[in-house]
C-alpha cells in the first residue's frame, strides 16, 4: 500500500480501495489455495469435490475455506 | 519399576535375551496371566494364538508400552537396542518413507550414517518408493515402512506384531524369509495367528490361549508332538493300489482320496510318515508326482500360480538383492522409479529428520500454518471496518428504534479484533495444538514415538515451541492487519503500546497451548483435549469476575493490547498476570510430560 494512500486515508474520508483491497486479497489467496488443494486431492471427505468448491466459494469467508481445510481434506490421500 | 532393561546379562552371549516371570495383566478376566517367557539369544521366536489370546498385550508389555499388574520383564540388552513394529504402523501422511525412516534413525541411532536409511528401505522393499509421501501408500507399503523403521537402528531385539498381516502373498514370503535370515544375528520375536508362517521361520515358538502360555520351546518338537502329520500325495495313473497299501500300514491313521489324482494320508507321527511314505510308493511301483505336507496349502498354490516369489530361496535372493542394491536405492531405478522421482516434490529437500523438523513439516506441509494466519489476519482486516460502520449498520435494523453509538475510537477498532481473535482464533489454535499433542490417540504413532524416545520432553518441547510460536506469529500478523485498517479508517494507534499488548496476548496464547498439552495428557483424543482446554480457558474469565483475583489471571492478558493503547492501564498493571502465566505455562508442561510418561497406550 503506497504511502500517499495511507496519508490520504488517515484523515476523515477513507479510501475504499485502501480499506478493502487487503481483505479481498486475503480472501482470494485463501480461496485459491483451497481450490488448488481441492483440485489436486485424489479424494475428499463427506461431499463431492463440486460441493466443496461451492462451500469454499460461497460460504461466508473465511469460514467456507476453513471448513474445507479442517473437515474436507482427506488425511490419507491416495489408495488405501 | 517392574520392567528391567540394562546390559546386566549382556556380558555373556549365552543365556536368554528376554525373560518374563509371572507376567500378569488383567483386563477383567481377559488379558495375560502368569506368563514365563524365555527367549533365547539369536532365535526367531514365534508367538502364536487366536485373535484375543493376548499376543499384542504380551508384546506391549515386552516393549514397555504397558506395565504389568504383576511379574517382571527382564531384557539382557539396552532398551534403545530393542525395536518394536506394531501390527498397524501409522505415520503422518505428509512424510515421505525416507523421512519417516530417517526420523527413526535420528531417534535410536543418531551416530549411524544416513546410508542406513536407504539400506533399511531397500531391505523392506521400498527403494523405489523412498521419496513418495506415506499418505498415498497402501496398507502393505505402510507396514513395510514400519519394518524399515524397526530395522534402521540395527536392533539386537526385534519385536514384530503380525508383521505380514497387510502384505500380499509374495510380499509375505519375502518378509518372512528376511526375518528367518536374521536368525543368529539378532533375536526376533514375532506374533502371528497364521501357523504356517510361524512354522516357516521360527525355531522357537510360544503358544498363547486365553492369556496363558500353553507351550514354549522348539518349533520342531511342537510340530512332531501336536500337529497332525498329514500329507497330500499326487499320483499319476491308478491310485487304488496305493490307497490299499497305505491303509495296511500300522503307522497310517487314515487314507482317502482327495481329488482325481490326490491322496490324503494321516500318519501317527511326522517321522513315521516321512520314513514310511516313500517305501509304500516304491513297493506299489506307483508314479508319484508330488508329496507335500498338507500344511502348505492355498498360499503355495497362489504363489505357484502367480509365479511371484514362489520359494523361500527365491524370496531370500530377492531380499538380498534389495539389500545389496540399497546403496544406490535413492537413485530412481527403472520406469517406476523415474515416475516416482518426477512425481515427488520433497526429494530435493531430504534434510536430516528430527522431532523438531517433524513439527516444522507438520505446520508447513499441511494447511495448518496458512489456516492459522488466515483466521487472525481476516479478523484483523474486517473487525475495524465493522467498528467504523457500526452506526450505519445499526441504522438499517431495529424497526424504527434508532441506536446511536459514540463515534468509534482507534482503541475500539483494536478491541473489536481482540474480541474475535480471542474466541475464534483461540479455538483454531487449540484445535491445531490438540491434534499435535494427542499423539497417543493414534496407537501406531504412539508406539513409534514411545518406543524410541526415552524422555517425553523430547516430544512435547518441539510441539509446544512450534505451536506457541505459530500462534504468536499469527496473532502478531492479525494485529498488524488490525492496526493498518484502524489507521486507515479511524485513526492511528500508538505502536509501542500495541507491541507491548501483542507480547501479553502472545503469552496468553502460549499459555493456551500449554493448557492443551496438559489436557491431552489427561484425556485421550483430539476432540476431548479441545473440549477440556476450552472449558478451562473459558472458566478463567468467569473466575476473573471476582475483582481481587482478576489481575492475577492469565485471561487478563487478552485485553492487554486495548488497555495499553487506550491508556486504561500501564504495562505494570499486567506484571502479576504475566508472572502467573509464565509460571503456569511451565507447570502445565511439567504436568503434561509427567502424565504422558505415566500413561500406557
Amino acid at each position: 500500500m503506497s504511502a500517499h494512500l495511507l496519508a490520504a486515508a488517515s484523515v476523515g474520508a477513507p479510501n475504499p480501495l485502501a480499506v478493502l483491497l487487503p481483505v479481498i486479497l486475503l480472501v482470494l489467496l485463501v480461496d485459491i489455495y483451497c481450490l488448488r488443494d481441492l483440485a489436486r486431492a485424489p479424494s475428499v471427505r463427506y461431499l463431492p469435490k463440486f460441493g466443496w468448491a461451492l462451500v469454499i466459494l460461497f460460504v461466508s469467508a473465511p469460514f467456507g475455506a476453513m471448513i474445507y481445510l479442517f473437515a474436507g481434506r482427506d488425511r490419507y490421500q491416495g489408495p488405501r | 519399576m517392574t520392567a528391567a532393561f540394562g546390559p546386566r546379562a549382556a556380558a555373556s552371549d549365552e543365556g536368554p535375551v528376554v525373560t518374563t516371570c509371572g507376567l500378569t495383566k488383567d483386563y477383567g478376566g481377559t488379558g495375560l496371566f502368569d506368563v514365563d517367557l524365555v527367549v533365547p539369544r539369536g532365535c526367531v521366536y514365534g508367538l502364536v494364538g487366536m485373535n484375543g489370546a493376548g499376543k499384542t498385550t504380551l508384546l506391549s508389555l515386552l516393549s514397555g508400552l504397558r506395565r504389568p499388574d504383576r511379574g517382571t520383564v527382564t531384557m539382557a540388552v539396552d532398551r534403545i537396542r530393542v525395536a518394536v513394529c506394531p501390527d498397524v504402523p501409522e505415520f503422518d501422511g505428509w512424510l515421505t518413507a525416507y523421512e519417516a525412516v530417517d526420523l527413526a534413525r535420528s531417534l535410536v541411532a543418531p551416530v549411524v550414517g544416513r546410508e542406513a536409511v536407504a539400506t533399511a528401505l531397500g531391505t523392506a522393499g521400498l527403494a523405489d518408493a523412498a521419496d513418495r509421501r506415506i499418505g498415498g501408500f497402501s496398507r502393505g507399503m505402510v507396514q513395510r515402512v514400519g519394518l524399515a523403521c524397526a530395522l534402521v537402528g540395527e536392533p539386537e531385539v526385534l519385536i514384530l506384531d503380525e508383521p505380514t498381516s497387510a502384505l500380499d502373498p509374495a510380499g509375505r514370503a519375502e518378509i518372512l524369509s528376511l526375518l528367518a535370515a536374521m536368525r543368529g544375528n539378532r533375536t526376533v520375536i514375532v506374533s502371528s495367528h497364521i501357523l504356517a508362517d510361524v512354522q516357516r521361520i521360527a525355531d522357537q515358538v510360544g503358544i498363547l490361549r486365553d492369556g496363558r502360555l500353553l507351550y514354549q520351546g522348539a518349533t520342531q518338537t511342537l510340530i512332531d508332538t501336536y500337529l497332525t502329520p498329514t500329507w497330500l500325495l499326487r499320483i499319476a495313473g491308478d491310485m487304488a493300489p496305493v490307497i490299499a497299501a497305505m491303509a495296511s500300514q500300522h503307522w497310517v491313521i487314515s487314507v482317502e482320496s482327495a481329488g482325481s489324482d490326490t491322496i490324503r494320508v494321516d500318519a501317527t507321527s511326522i517321522e513315521a510318515g516321512e520314513r514310511g511314505i516313500p517305501g509304500v510308493i516304491a513297493r506299489c511301483d506307483a508314479r508319484q508326482v508330488s508329496c507335500e505336507p498338507a500344511a502348505a496349502d492355498l498360499e503355495s498354490a497362489f504363489l505357484a500360480l502367480t509365479g511371484a516369489g514362489a520359494g523361500g530361496a527365491d524370496a531370500m535372493s530377492r531380499a538380498q538383492q534389495a539389500e545389496s542394491s540399497a546403496g544406490t536405492a535413492r537413485q530412481p531405478l527403472g520406469e517406476a522409479g523415474i515416475a516416482a522421482g518426477l512425481m515427488n516434490q520433497d526429494a530435493a529437500v531430504s534434510r536430516p529428520m528430527s522431532l523438531w523438523r517433524l513439527e516444522w513439516l507438520r505446520l508447513t506441509r499441511t494447511p495448518r500454518a496458512i489456516a492459522l494466519a488466515a483466521v487472525f489476519v481476516f479478523y484483523g482486516l474486517v473487525e475495524p471496518i465493522a467498528t467504523k460502520y457500526e452506526n450505519k449498520l445499526l441504522a438499517h435494523v431495529g424497526n424504527g428504534v434508532r441506536i446511536y453509538l459514540p463515534p468509534p475510537t482507534p482503541a475500539a477498532g483494536l478491541r473489536s479484533y481482540i474480541g474475535e481473535s480471542s474466541l475464534i482464533g483461540l479455538i483454531v489454535v487449540v484445535v491445531l495444538a490438540a491434534g499435535a499433542f494427542a499423539f497417543d490417540s493414534r496407537p501406531g504413532v504412539a508406539t513409534f514415538l514411545r518406543t524410541r524416545v526415552g524422555n517425553l520432553w523430547q516430544i512435547v518441547a518441539p510441539r509446544f515451541a512450534f505451536y506457541a510460536g505459530a500462534a504468536s506469529g499469527a496473532y502478531l500478523l492479525g494485529t498488524i492487519a488490525a492496526w493498518y485498517e484502524t489507521r486507515v479508517l479511524i485513526g492511528s494507534l500508538p505502536v509501542a503500546g500495541m507491541l507491548a499488548g501483542v507480547l501479553c496476548g502472545a503469552l496468553y496464547l502460549t499459555f493456551a497451548v500449554a493448557v492443551t498439552a496438559a489436557a491431552a495428557s489427561v484425556v485421550r483424543g483430539t476432540l476431548a483435549a479441545v473440549g477440556m482446554t476450552l472449558a478451562v480457558l473459558l472458566a478463567l474469565p468467569v473466575a476473573g469476575t471476582w475483582q481481587a483475583l482478576d489481575k492475577w489471571l492469565p485471561s487478563t492478558l487478552v485485553n492487554a493490547p486495548v488497555d495499553l493503547v487506550s491508556g486504561a492501564h500501564h504495562l505494570t498493571h499486567f506484571a502479576s498476570a504475566l508472572a502467573v502465566t509464565c509460571a503456569a505455562t511451565v507447570a502445565l508442561l511439567a504436568v503434561a510430560v509427567s502424565r504422558l510418561s505415566a500413561r500406557e497406550i
